[in-house]
Order: C-alpha cells, then sequence, then structure tokens
C-alpha cells in the first residue's frame, strides 16, 4: 500500500502525525515486493508451458509404458499427498484438499484414455467412466467438500448412465439391431436422482453439509432439466412403443417412477419446509413425465405439461423460502408462453398486425413477470435450498 | 484411527483398479500372433478422421461387394493359413473355424463390421501416411494382432510397392476390357 494514502489523510485530519508515522514504519517493514512476485511468476508461468509443450511436441517419442508410469505416479504423488496432509487440509485449507481431490479424480479419469492410445483399445464411453464411479466414488464420498468435487461425481455418473441408456447404441447403416427393453434404459436413466435422498439424508449428519446440499441441488437440477426436456418433445413427437428410443413408454414410467421414489424419501427425511420444497420438486417433475406420455403428440398438451411444472416448482420455491429459484421459475413461465403463443399462432409473425400484437404481448407478459417477481418472491432467506 | 485407515483404503482402491486395469491391458495385448492383411484407403479425399487412419480391408479370398452382407460385413471371419501370411478367408457360417476374427461391435466406425477399421496415428506421421495410402503405386500392409478369441488390435501400416501383376489386376477392375467387336460378315 502507498504511503501516498496515509500522507493524504494526515494532511485532511484524520490522523495525527504520531499515527501516521506509525504506520508509514509499519507498511515499510511488511512491504510485499509485488513486482518481484509478478516477475517470477511470469518466469515460472514460462517454464510450465514450456514443459508441457515439450511433452506434447514429443508425445510419441515417448515410449507408452513410460508416460503410462509419469501417469501413474503422478496419481500416487497426489493420493500420497492427501493420505499425509488431508487432515490438515480440511480442518484449516479444505479449498487445497478438494482441488487435491479433483485433480486425482481427473487424473484418474484421463489414465483410462491414455490406456487406450497406448494399447489402441477401444470401449463404449459408459465403461471406463463406470469403473471410474466404482473406484473414485467412495474416496471421493468421504472426503469432498465443496461444489467442486460434488459436481465432478454428479456429472460423471449421469454421463455414465446416459451414455449407456441413450447414446451408445451400436449401429451401423441398416443392419439390423436388437432393440433392448425399455424399461430398464428409463431406470438406469434415472440413477442420478437417487443423490438426492443421499443428500438428503447426509446433510444433516455429516460434517460436509455443503457437499452433500450441493448434490441433492445437482439431481434436483437434473430431474427438473429432464422433465422439462421431455415435456417439451412430447409437444414435438407423439411417444410409442417403439423400444429403440429413449422416450419409449416403458423408459418414461421407468423415470416417473424413481423420481416419485426419490421424492417420497427426500419428503422422509428432511422434514423443514425447504424439505418439502425439494420433495415437490422431484415429484412434479416425476408427475410431469407421466403427463407428457399422456399429452404426446399434441403441442397446446406439451406446452401445458411444461408451464404446470415449472408453476409448480415456483409453487415449492415459495413454500420452500427460495428467492432465486421463484425468480428463474417465474422468468421461466413467463418465456415459454410467449414461444407457446407463437407455436400456437405462428400466422401472427406474417403480418404487421400480428407483429404489433405479439410484441404487446411479449412486453406484457414479461412486466407481469417482473411484478410477480418482485413482490411475491420470498425474503432472501437464510435457509439454503 | 480409524477415519485415517478409512481415507488410506478409499486413497489405495483406485490406485488398486488403475494398476490392475493397467496390467491386464498390457497382458492381454501380448498375448496373440501377428498377420499382415493389405488393407486400401477409404476415402481418397479424406483419409483422416481426426487422428485416425481410416482404411478398408482387403480379405484376400473375401469379397463383400458380391456378398448378400454386402456393406454391412460379418460378425465373424476365418482365417486360413499360416502367421503372417492370410491365405484365405471366408465367412463364419458354422463349419469349424480354428482362427476366428471377431468383429468389435462396441466400437462400430463408419463401416460395416470388419469391412474396414481404423488407425490411431501421430500427428507428425499423419500427412505423410495419408499421402503413401493414397498412392496408387504403393500397396498398405497392415500389421495386426489377432488374439485366442477373435479379437483383433491393429499394430501399424506399413508399405511395399505394388508388383505390375497387382497393378494389372487393378486396371481391369476399374477398366474392364472392352468387348471385341463383332465380326463383319462379308455378305
Amino acid at each position: 500500500m502507498s504511503t501516498r494514502k496515509i500522507a493524504r489523510w494526515e494532511a485532511e485530519g484524520l490522523i495525527d502525525a504520531a499515527t501516521a508515522a506509525r504506520l508509514t514504519a509499519w507498511e515499510d517493514a511488511h512491504s510485499r515486493p509485488l513486482a518481484l512476485w509478478a516477475t517470477i511468476g511470469i518466469g515460472v508461468l514460462a517454464i510450465g508451458l514450456g514443459i508441457v509443450s515439450v511433452v506434447a511436441a514429443n508425445w510419441d517419442a515417448i515410449p507408452g509404458t513410460v508416460r503410462l508410469a509419469v501417469h501413474f505416479g503422478l496419481l500416487l504423488a497426489f493420493a500420497g499427498a492427501l493420505w499425509w496432509r488431508g487432515e490438515e487440509w480440511s480442518a484449516r485449507q479444505p479449498w487445497v484438499q478438494d482441488g487435491a481431490l479433483f485433480v486425482l479424480g481427473l487424473l484418474g479419469l484421463t489414465f483410462f484414455g491414455h490406456i487406450g492410445q497406448v494399447y489402441q483399445t477401444t470401449s463404449p464411453l459408459w465403461q471406463p467412466l463406470a469403473l471410474w464411479l466404482a473406484l473414485f466414488a467412495p474416496l471421493i464420498l468421504l472426503r469432498g467438500q465443496s461444489w467442486l468435487t460434488a459436481a465432478l461425481i454428479f456429472v460423471l455418473a449421469a454421463m455414465a448412465c446416459l451414455d449407456w441408456a441413450v447414446w451408445s447404441e451400436p449401429s451401423w447403416f441398416g443392419a439390423p439391431r436388437e432393440p433392448r427393453p425399455a424399461f430398464p434404459l428409463g431406470l438406469v436413466a434415472a440413477l442420478p436422482l437417487l443423490f438426492a435422498p443421499l443428500g438428503a439424508w447426509l446433510r444433516e449428519r455429516s460434517g460436509r453439509s455443503d457437499f452433500w446440499r450441493r448434490l441433492e441441488q445437482l439431481a434436483r437440477a437434473y430431474a427438473l432439466g429432464g422433465a422439462s426436456l421431455i415435456a417439451i418433445a412430447a409437444g414435438i413427437d407423439a411417444i410409442g412403443d417403439n423400444n429403440d428410443e429413449m422416450f419409449a413408454r416403458g423408459a418414461l414410467v421407468a423415470i416417473a417412477m424413481v423420481g416419485l421414489g426419490a421424492a417420497a424419501l427426500v419428503a422422509a427425511l428432511r422434514r423443514s419446509a425447504s424439505g418439502r420444497a425439494g420433495a415437490l420438486v422431484l415429484a412434479a417433475s416425476a408427475l410431469a413425465v407421466m403427463l407428457a406420455l399422456v399429452v404426446s403428440g399434441s403441442q397446446l398438451g406439451g406446452g401445458i405439461v411444461f408451464l404446470a411444472l415449472w408453476a409448480a416448482v415456483a409453487a415449492a420455491a415459495l413454500a420452500g423460502g427460495w428467492r432465486r429459484v421463484f425468480q428463474i421459475a417465474v422468468g421461466v413461465l413467463a418465456l415459454r408462453l410467449i414461444i407457446l403463443s407463437f407455436e400456437l399462432a405462428s400466422n401472427l409473425l406474417t403480418s404487421g398486425a400480428g407483429l404489433i400484437l405479439a410484441g404487446v404481448l411479449i412486453v406484457g407478459v414479461a412486466l407481469v413477470a417482473v411484478r410477480v417477481s418482485r413482490k411475491f418472491a420470498p425474503v432472501a432467506a437464510d435457509v439454503a435450498p | 484411527m480409524n477415519a485415517r485407515l478409512l481415507l488410506g483404503a478409499a486413497l489405495a482402491l483406485p490406485l488398486a483398479g488403475l494398476g490392475t486395469s493397467w496390467a491386464v491391458t498390457h497382458v492381454r495385448a501380448q498375448q496373440g500372433t501377428v498377420w499382415q492383411v493389405p488393407v486400401s484407403g477409404y476415402d481418397p479425399r479424406d483419409l483422416l478422421q481426426g487422428h485416425y487412419v481410416q482404411y478398408r480391408y482387403d480379405w484376400p479370398g473375401l469379397d463383400f461387394t458380391s456378398s448378400p452382407e454386402g456393406f454391412y460385413g460379418a460378425p465373424v471371419l476365418c482365417l486360413e493359413g499360416t502367421a503372417p501370411r492370410i491365405a484365405q478367408v471366408r465367412v463364419a457360417d458354422g463349419r469349424p473355424c480354428p482362427v476366428p476374427v471377431r468383429a468389435d461391435l462396441s466400437d462400430p466406425g463408419m463401416m460395416g463390421p470388419l469391412v474396414g477399421g481404423r488407425l490411431y496415428v501421430p500427428q507428425t506421421a499423419a500427412a505423410g501416411l495419408e499421402q503413401k495410402l493414397a498412392n496408387p503405386a504403393q500397396k498398405a500392409i497392415l500389421r495386426f494382432r489377432l488374439r485366442e478369441d477373435g479379437h483383433l488390435t491393429p499394430l501399424e501400416l506399413t508399405f511395399r510397392a505394388k508388383s505390375a501383376a497387382e497393378r494389372a489386376a487393378e486396371e481391369r477392375l476399374v477398366r474392364p476390357p472392352e468387348p471385341a467387336p463383332p465380326p463383319v460378315r462379308a455378305n
């Protein structure tokens, strides 16, 4: 901190000369050579980039086993650091421990890809992801402390489930594939929802409540996002019994069942207003999926199911005292109303009068949404969603 | 102490799992015999797909284009010959097959199973390989390792100049000999 400010305060009469002298002396004694640190920092960055560049350029010249050994050595190093300093970090610097956990997880994930590159093996995405979950989940669930590790484990679990259920369907042009039964696909796709009751259960019983809260939030976001997508898809295309597709009847029934089960568990485990609100969001998502089955193929039906789902989310936010979620829900409702009106009366856009009407509608809906949002939103409470 | 043991176990689990995965992959990669099969470029305009070179197998004695499976390939083929030379390849059809080649259904790629394949190539070698594959005077040979269970792992692409007989055979495929003109009958 420059001593100019101290001189100015003294000049303004805020501090007297003795205090000014003491402050200046203290600052001189504790000054940090920022310019020096910046220069050294640039040098270190250059060295780091140079190392990465040299390794990348000679990647193929380095024998595969050597590369894998170095990779495994890095894994050992991070695991060792977590073993020796883990307790100390989790007490005083939890971010460092979480960062180390995150890097360890990513190193493990890339190790599978690295093996595949060296030995020319391939496998569908869900296999290494499922193996990664089996190996790393105990560690992360035992020691994760923040949103970083919660997001890591949830996203990889969701990707593994979705890849098995939806994305990796072996096919090549024209050759017949055997259709997979739809019910297990839906069950597997809905598995990440089970993080919600898990998070709800452990959030009050563990010292790392932030981690479990994030997991529960992520599971709810997954449920809401998935149900919204299904509602939109139901408006576009009829859901049939075609067992080749994700949106087959059996799959949706399975998803709804898991969703309702998760909601019931969350309601039983967290008997607070916030807990009940969370359960309501899950239940509304499950019911929206069931309704999407009923109204599939109808544009208006799909739109109504979507609006009903997000109205339920807004109600849950009111009940649970979640200000931001309420505002987001109102915004989404307004947006969907506008889009729905355009879908139903698409010839509005083809005439000048129609455009004026559309503009008035948009402005009207937006204004109402803002007023509702401001007037009814719960006060920013200390209840965490 | 209990918490520390638990942490130790949780840390040891992924390390043990990854190490085992590496060891198992390494051992399986050493098994099997090495064979050679001629290949040709799949799409002359775009032989590279990302980091992979795509090629089409020219199994000796097997012509997919004339068989009913046609483009789709077959799930199992039978190799005949002594490693590394393949004498003959046929589609597995119930007869005993001592050297099977099984399609990898988890990685279908652009072509039917066992019709084509792809090889991971480093960036620096990619351009040279593409050029050689596109060169009509060079024949590409793929060395691959075949495990007992039929799993095929491509190892490397080598090139040799085509012999005159091979080039003549290819010319005949591309340009069939013109039919002889009908005899002029003197009337």
